[in-house]
């Protein structure tokens, strides 16, 4: 008995294995007595679960404990910060801004100065400065105006919001919070709820379980990194050469772009290295077609828990294509320029905030100059990871000699190795 | 959007650093790690002491503590061992100066019936925890309380694991001892 009744102890103590077990419960079914003590242990522990559970801590030693330290605002009463500092300021009074038409984009043409000047001051806040200067959810309105419904029987991968720090610099780009936007469609805004996966940006309890979940996302997003860049500027460079039509006409042109990616080949220590391929109809009816690769190199060091800074570097040297047609001038060739890329990522596809420089030569685009290109992202995904659907819905613009914009919305599937060593994304992008 | 608990997902290393180097949100920071841990320092602070008044004063104490140890630089790698830790060395001060021991054999229940509620029992449990001596107390609470494993207890104890394991043991015992009256009473869950 007294073996057993340590062997009782032991069991709810999580010390028995599975042979013990066995022989204990062999013996609870022989002996009344023995079960009685069983029963008299699974009530203390169930006993003490609730009195674990029924304490609380009195409110009262906790004002104690900020009134010592000199604190204001007690547990649980954190204050809304941003009223104070540049961007809270400016967060408050363009708040109302949203990236939700393509008309915003027009008013972008204060370029690059503002954008860069929001760069700065959203990542020299510190980060509970920044969630609590940004407007509330910035950029849901538009997720739930262009996504077809919520997002159902999906587990893993949440969906993105992209725009927090978006909506800053469009606000600090426009200058001005007067300008009427239309309103998220209510109908559509109601289908996404608070706790549905795309709007939820915690980490969900599989990116929790993953053993680098920031690293895992950020590579498995990157593939559109590229993509969004070129596909800007080849769209961009198209308008600008062949008198497109205004892009507000809606879908005016359709790209096809494909794309492959092998990506994090060492995440684990902040390397990658990745190839891929861009298929793209920048002319739309003029059919014209072009083709580049490039290999790209580089590191992503975390910044803390919500971003990582990734430099790549990505150089024709390693290019096969690195000519493509010249659609302004038939018969020659557009080089692709060797570039540097600088981009923040977001953790757990909640934004992405790609910022592309590139200030070689830009035959690319038949005269030289400097282009920026910024974009923002929205992403998810409807399967664990593993095959599944992605979903990506960009906006970006394209500053080049003055300013050139474009509004990517894409679609694409993917698979993703459990693993996140490698992925392989193609995707559609309309664009328009 | 702005919530009330901005550094949710923060590592608490981090949100040392922050109250450490005193940043415009150290007191987030603070508040974070106030609304993961002080729960759990004052559920020991009160299993230990079973007393409220004094499990106040040594939780307050505990965390301001802690608050200092930050700003002066202390390095802090695991924020709820560290705050243990201080709760029990504070705990073990006041002990000097007195003795609040009360041998098992001493203890005499209060007259009971047959018919307990739930409620009265959890008050029991309390009870039987203040009359066993602090080193099986401490084991008991932190295991059962705080649900660390006897490394964890180890760590914050200095004692070894299987001492550790005996003193949960044998505090158990005594409480089920104490307790056999209304714990064979209960129906089977």
């Amino acid at each position: 008995m007294p073996l057993y009744s340590r062997m009782i102890h032991d069991y709810f103590d999580g010390g028995l294995d599975r042979h013990q077990e066995e022989q204990l419960f062999d013996a609870l079914g022989r002996d009344e007595e023995l079960r009685a003590e069983f029963n008299a242990e699974l009530q203390l522990q169930n006993a003490i679960s609730r009195d674990a559970m029924s304490i609380h801590t009195p409110g009262v030693a906790l004002k104690e404990v900020y009134r010592q330290i000199g604190f204001g605002a007690g547990a649980g009463s954190s204050t809304t910060a941003g009223a104070g500092g540049i961007a809270g300021w400016i967060a408050r009074y363009l708040a109302p801004l949203r990236m939700s038409n393509a008309k915003v984009a027009a008013y972008l043409a204060g370029g690059v100065v503002p954008i860069l000047l929001a760069t700065l001051l959203f990542f020299s806040q510190d980060e509970a400065e920044r969630d609590a200067a940004l407007p509330a959810d910035p950029g849901q309105s538009e997720l739930a105006t262009m996504l077809p419904g919520p997002v159902e029987g999906t587990a893993a991968v949440p969906g993105t919001s992209a725009s927090r720090f978006n909506s800053l610099a469009f606000s600090a780009a426009t200058g001005s919070a007067s300008q009427e936007l239309p309103a998220a469609d209510p109908s559509t805004a109601a289908l996404m709820p608070d706790d549905s996966p795309v709007r939820d940006s915690r980490p969900t309890p599989l990116e929790q379980s993953l053993p680098t979940p920031d690293r895992q996302a950020v590579l498995a997003q990157r593939s559109v990194i590229h993509e969004v860049a070129s596909t800007a500027m080849l769209a961009a460079e198209d308008r600008r050469h062949n008198g497109a039509a205004a892009p507000s006409s809606g879908l005016a042109a359709l790209d096809r772009l494909a794309e492959f990616s092998l990506i994090d080949l060492a995440a684990e220590h902040n390397f990658s290295v990745y190839a891929r391929g861009l298929s793209s109809d920048p002319g739309g009816s003029n059919q014209s077609f072009s083709l580049l690769s490039a290999m790209a190199i580089g590191f992503a060091l975390p910044v803390n828990e919500r971003l990582l800074l990734s430099v790549e570097v990505g150089n024709e040297s390693f290019d096969q294509s690195t000519s493509i047609p010249d659609p302004s001038n038939p018969g020659e060739n557009l080089v692709i320029p060797s570039t540097a890329e600088m981009f923040w990522a977001g953790i757990a596809g909640r934004y992405r905030l790609p910022l592309t420089v590139a200030s070689e030569d830009l035959s690319f685009f038949g005269q030289p100059g400097a282009a920026l290109a910024y974009s923002n992202t929205f992403e998810g995904a409807l399967a664990k990871l593993g095959v599944g659907l992605e979903y990506r819905l960009e906006s970006s613009f394209t500053v080049f000699a003055g300013w050139e914009w474009t509004y990517l919305m894409s679609l694409g599937a993917s698979t993703n190795s459990t693993a996140g060593k490698q992925g392989l994304t193609y995707g559609v992008s309309f664009k328009f | 959007m702005a919530t009330k608990r901005p550094y949710l997902n923060s590592e608490d290393a981090k949100l040392v650093r922050m109250i450490r180097d005193a940043s415009a949100s150290s007191e987030r920071a603070f508040n974070e790690l106030n609304e993961r841990y002080s729960h759990r320092i004052y559920a020991y602070c009160l299993r230990v002491l079973g007393n409220e008044s004094e499990a106040q004063d040594l939780f307050q104490e505990t965390f301001i503590r802690f608050y200092k140890a930050c700003c002066n630089g202390t390095d802090i790698r695991n924020v709820v061992s560290y705050l243990l830790k201080t709760a029990r060395n504070l705990y073990l001060n006041i002990q000097r100066d007195r003795k609040l021991n009360v041998p098992v054999e001493d203890y005499h229940l209060v007259e009971h019936s047959n018919r307990y509620e739930k409620e009265e029992l959890l008050e029991l449990i309390a009870a039987a925890l203040e009359v066993l001596n602090f080193p099986l107390r401490e084991a008991f609470v932190l295991r059962h309380y705080q649900q660390l494993s006897y490394r964890e207890i180890a760590d914050i104890t200095g004692d070894s694991v299987d001492v550790l394991k005996f003193r949960v043991w044998s505090a158990k015992e005594k409480i089920k001892t104490i307790l056999a009256p209304y714990l064979n009473d209960l129906p089977v869950l």
